[in-house]
C-alpha cells in the first residue's frame, strides 16, 4: 500500500480559493447600482418633500398661534381655541396601552408557535394570524363597534369596576364603552397579528445549531427562548415591534369609531371618550371653516410627525446599539 | 502496511506549520498505546450497548457497541452519512429536540443508562459538553458566552464569576486573543476563535465528557492546529469524542479510534492499531482513501 493514495484534504478543509467571478457582470452591475441609488434618493427626496408641505402649509397657524397648540388643551376652532395636547394625549396613551398589551402577547404567540406547539398546529394558526394581519383597519372598527364596545361597556368595564382596581381613579366614571380603553383594546388587537407574525418569522430564522448549543449547556427551553433565541432575533423583533407602533401612532378609522373622537379633554379616566391626532385630523379636516383652522390642523400633524421622527431615530440609536452588543445580524 | 507518518500529505503540515505532536506523551504516566489488556482495565466512561436509531421510520444506526475509556481522545472517522453524528447526538439525548427522532438501547453513563426515562436532562447536558460542526457563538459578549453555563449552574460571585471565565478562556487557548475584546460579541470572532470559544464555554461548565462533532471542518489550517493542539492538553482533565472526516486529525489526536459504516461500527481499536493494521477490509479501504 502506498502513501500516495491517501486522499484526505487538509485540517479544516481549506482548498484553493475560487476566484470571484466579477466580470461577468461588468455592465450590468454599475446599471444596477445606479438604479438602485435613484430609489434611494426618490425616498429620500419624498420624505423631504412631505415635511416641506406639512411646514409650508402650517406656516400660518405656526405664525398666528405660535406654541399655543402645545400648551392649550381644547380645540375649538368657534371660539379661536386650537389646542393640541388632548389629541397628542390621546395618540400616545392608547399607542402605549396598546402596544402594552399587544407586545408581550405577540412575542409570548411567536414563541409558542415556534418553540413548543406541534408544527401543524403552529402552521394553521400562523396561517391565520398572516390573515388576519391583513384585515383592512374599516374591520376592526366595525368589529370594535358592533361587538368591543357592547362588551365593554356592559360587562368588562363594570367587572374591572367591581373589583378593587375599580377604586383607583383611572377606572372611575361611568362606562361609556366608547372610550380609551376600548380603542386601546382595539388598537392592540390590530397590531397584534402583524407583530406575531414577524416576530415568528425572525425567531424561526434562529440557527439551530445555536439553539442546539444552548440546550446542550443544559438550558430549560423557557432559558434557550429568552436567553438565546431572543438575542438572536432581536433586531428583527425590534423592528417589528417600531413598525407596530408607527402603525398604531397613524391609525385612524377603527380608533376614530370606538374612543368617541371629539372630546377634547384629558381623560381622568380610562373609561372616559378621547381623541386622537388622526381622529381629530379626518374628522374636523373636511369641514374646516377658515384657512387658519386647516393649516392648525397641519401643523397638528407635523408635531405628530416631528414626534415619531424623533422617537424613531432614538429607537434606531438603541437598535443599532443593541445589535452591535449581541452581534446579531437578524 | 500503511505508516501513520505517510498518511499525511505534506501540504497540510506546512500549512500549520508545526511539527506533529507526539501521540499520548502529552498525558503524563499513560502509556502511548494501550494493550487489549490495558483497555479492558480503564474504566468507561460511557458505554454504549445495542444502540439502534431511527429518524420516524427509517434506521439509522444498527446495534452500535462502543467502550468510551475515560481520560482518551476517541475518534469516529467513517463516510459521511454513516451515522457518526447521529451517534454523537444520543450521548446527550440532544436528538430529543425533534420529535421524530428516537434511540434504542442503552447508553451507561458512569454506570447509568441515560437513555432510561427519568434521567435529568439537565443535569446530564452539564456533564456532557457539546462542540459542534459550526462554531454557535451565543449572540451576546464573549464574557457572557464563557458565564452563560457558570451562571446557570452555579451560584458565584462577581468576582468568581470572572475569575472562572478567564479560566475557562485560558484552558481554550484563547485568553491572550481575547483579553481586550471581552465586551465585544463572539460573533465578531474570527471563525476559528469562536470555536474555541465554544470550546471555552462547555469547559467552564465543568463537563466529565466533551462531544465534538467536526469541530475544524469549518476553520482554517491555523484554527485547526491551534485546537488541535488545545485537544491534546484537554484529554488530561476530560473525556473527548471527536468525530472527525480527516484521517490525519483522527491519527494525530485520538487513542481509540471506531470506524462507521451505513450506521454499523465496523471497526474499533486502538488508533494506531485501526490505521496501521486494520482488521476489517472496508476500514483499510476507507483509511487508504478507496471509498468514502
Ligand atoms: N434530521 C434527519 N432526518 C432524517 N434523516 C436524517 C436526519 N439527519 C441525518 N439523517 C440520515 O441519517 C444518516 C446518518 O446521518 P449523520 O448525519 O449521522 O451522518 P454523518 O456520519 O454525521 O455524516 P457527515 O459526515 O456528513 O456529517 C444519513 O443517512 C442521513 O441521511
Ligand atoms: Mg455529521
Amino acid at each position: 500500500m502506498s502513501s500516495g493514495e491517501v486522499d484526505i484534504s487538509t485540517p479544516g478543509g481549506a482548498g484553493a480559493q475560487t476566484r470571484p467571478r466579477r466580470h461577468h457582470f461588468a455592465f450590468g452591475d454599475p446599471l444596477f447600482r445606479w438604479f438602485t441609488i435613484a430609489c434611494a434618493a426618490t425616498v429620500a427626496l419624498a420624505m423631504f418633500l412631505l415635511i416641506g408641505v406639512l411646514v409650508k402649509n402650517s406656516w400660518l397657524a405656526i405664525h398666528v398661534l405660535g406654541i399655543k397648540p402645545l400648551t392649550h388643551v381644547a380645540y375649538n376652532p368657534d371660539t379661536n381655541q386650537y389646542g393640541a395636547l388632548s389629541s397628542l394625549f390621546g395618540t400616545f396613551l392608547t399607542t402605549i396601552l396598546a402596544m402594552l398589551i399587544a407586545v408581550p402577547l405577540a412575542l409570548a404567540i411567536a414563541l409558542l408557535l415556534v418553540e413548543l406547539v406541534h408544527p401543524l398546529v403552529s402552521r394553521v394558526v400562523g396561517t391565520t394570524i398572516e390573515m388576519l394581519a391583513a384585515v383592512p383597519s374599516i374591520i376592526f372598527g366595525m368589529w370594535g363597534i358592533f361587538i368591543v364596545v357592547p362588551l365593554m361597556q356592559r360587562h368588562i368595564e363594570p367587572w374591572i369596576q367591581a373589583t378593587p382596581l375599580g377604586r383607583l381613579g383611572i377606572f372611575g366614571g361611568s362606562p361609556v364603552g366608547v372610550d380609551v380603553f376600548t380603542a386601546s383594546i382595539v388598537l392592540s388587537l390590530m397590531i397584534l397579528p402583524f407583530i406575531t407574525a414577524v416576530s415568528r418569522d425572525v425567531l424561526q430564522m434562529v440557527p439551530k445549531v445555536v439553539k442546539e448549543a444552548g440546550y446542550g449547556m443544559g438550558s430549560t427551553t423557557y432559558e434557550v427562548m429568552r436567553k438565546i433565541s431572543m438575542r438572536y432575533a432581536l433586531a428583527g423583533i425590534a423592528g417589528a415591534v417600531f413598525l407596530g407602533l408607527g402603525r398604531a401612532l397613524g391609525e385612524t378609522m377603527a380608533v376614530s369609531m370606538v374612543i368617541g373622537a371629539n372630546f377634547f379633554t384629558i381623560p381622568h379616566s380610562l373609561f372616559q371618550s378621547g381623541t386622537t391626532v388622526s381622529a381629530t385630523l379626518a374628522l374636523n379636516f373636511p369641514e374646516s371653516q377658515s384657512k387658519l383652522e386647516t393649516s392648525s390642523l397641519i401643523e397638528l400633524a407635523l408635531i405628530l410627525f416631528v414626534i415619531t421622527m424623533v422617537f424613531q431615530v432614538v429607537a434606531q440609536l438603541w437598535l443599532a446599539r443593541a445589535r452591535r452588543m449581541t452581534g446579531s445580524r437578524a | 502496511m500503511v505508516d501513520i507518518m505517510d498518511t499525511i500529505e505534506p501540504g497540510a503540515e506546512s500549512a500549520v506549520d508545526r511539527p506533529l505532536p507526539p501521540r499520548l506523551e502529552v498525558t503524563p504516566g499513560v502509556a502511548s498505546y494501550d494493550t487489549p489488556a490495558q483497555f479492558d482495565a480503564l474504566p468507561s466512561k460511557l458505554s454504549v450497548h445495542d444502540l439502534d436509531f431511527f429518524y420516524g421510520k427509517e434506521q439509522a444506526l444498527f446495534a452500535n457497541d462502543l467502550e468510551i475509556k475515560e481520560h482518551r481522545v476517541t475518534a469516529i472517522i467513517g463516510p459521511s452519512g454513516c451515522g457518526k453524528s447521529t451517534h454523537l447526538r444520543c450521548y446527550n439525548r440532544i436528538y430529543e429536540l425533534y420529535r421524530d427522532q428516537k434511540a434504542m438501547g442503552e447508553i451507561a453513563f458512569d454506570g447509568a443508562n441515560i437513555l432510561a426515562p427519568g434521567t435529568d436532562l439537565l443535569s446530564l447536558r452539564r456533564r456532557i459538553g457539546m462542540i459542534f460542526q459550526k462554531p454557535s457563538p451565543f449572540p451576546m459578549t464573549v464574557f457572557d458566552n464563557i458565564a452563560y453555563g457558570l451562571r446557570m449552574h452555579f451560584k458565584l460571585s462577581k468576582s468568581e464569576l470572572s475569575e472562572r471565565v478567564e479560566d475557562a478562556l485560558k484552558r481554550g487557548a484563547l485568553w491572550e486573543e481575547v483579553k481586550n475584546k471581552l465586551n465585544e460579541p463572539g460573533l465578531a470572532l474570527s471563525g476559528g476563535q469562536q470555536q474555541r470559544l465554544c470550546i471555552a464555554r462547555a469547559i467552564a461548565a465543568e463537563p466529565e465528557l466533551i462531544l465534538m462533532d467536526e469541530p475544524c471542518s469549518a476553520i482554517d489550517p491555523v484554527g485547526t492546529a491551534k485546537i488541535e493542539e488545545l485537544l491534546q492538553e484537554l484529554k488530561s482533565s476530560y473525556t473527548i469524542v471527536l468525530v472527525t472526516h480527516n484521517m490525519q486529525q483522527a491519527a494525530r489526536v485520538s487513542d481509540y479510534t471506531a470506524f462507521f459504516f451505513e450506521g454499523r461500527i465496523i471497526e474499533f481499536g486502538a488508533t494506531t492499531q485501526i490505521f496501521e493494521k486494520p482488521v476489517q477490509r472496508q476500514t483499510e479501504e476507507y483509511i487508504t482513501g478507496r471509498f468514502g
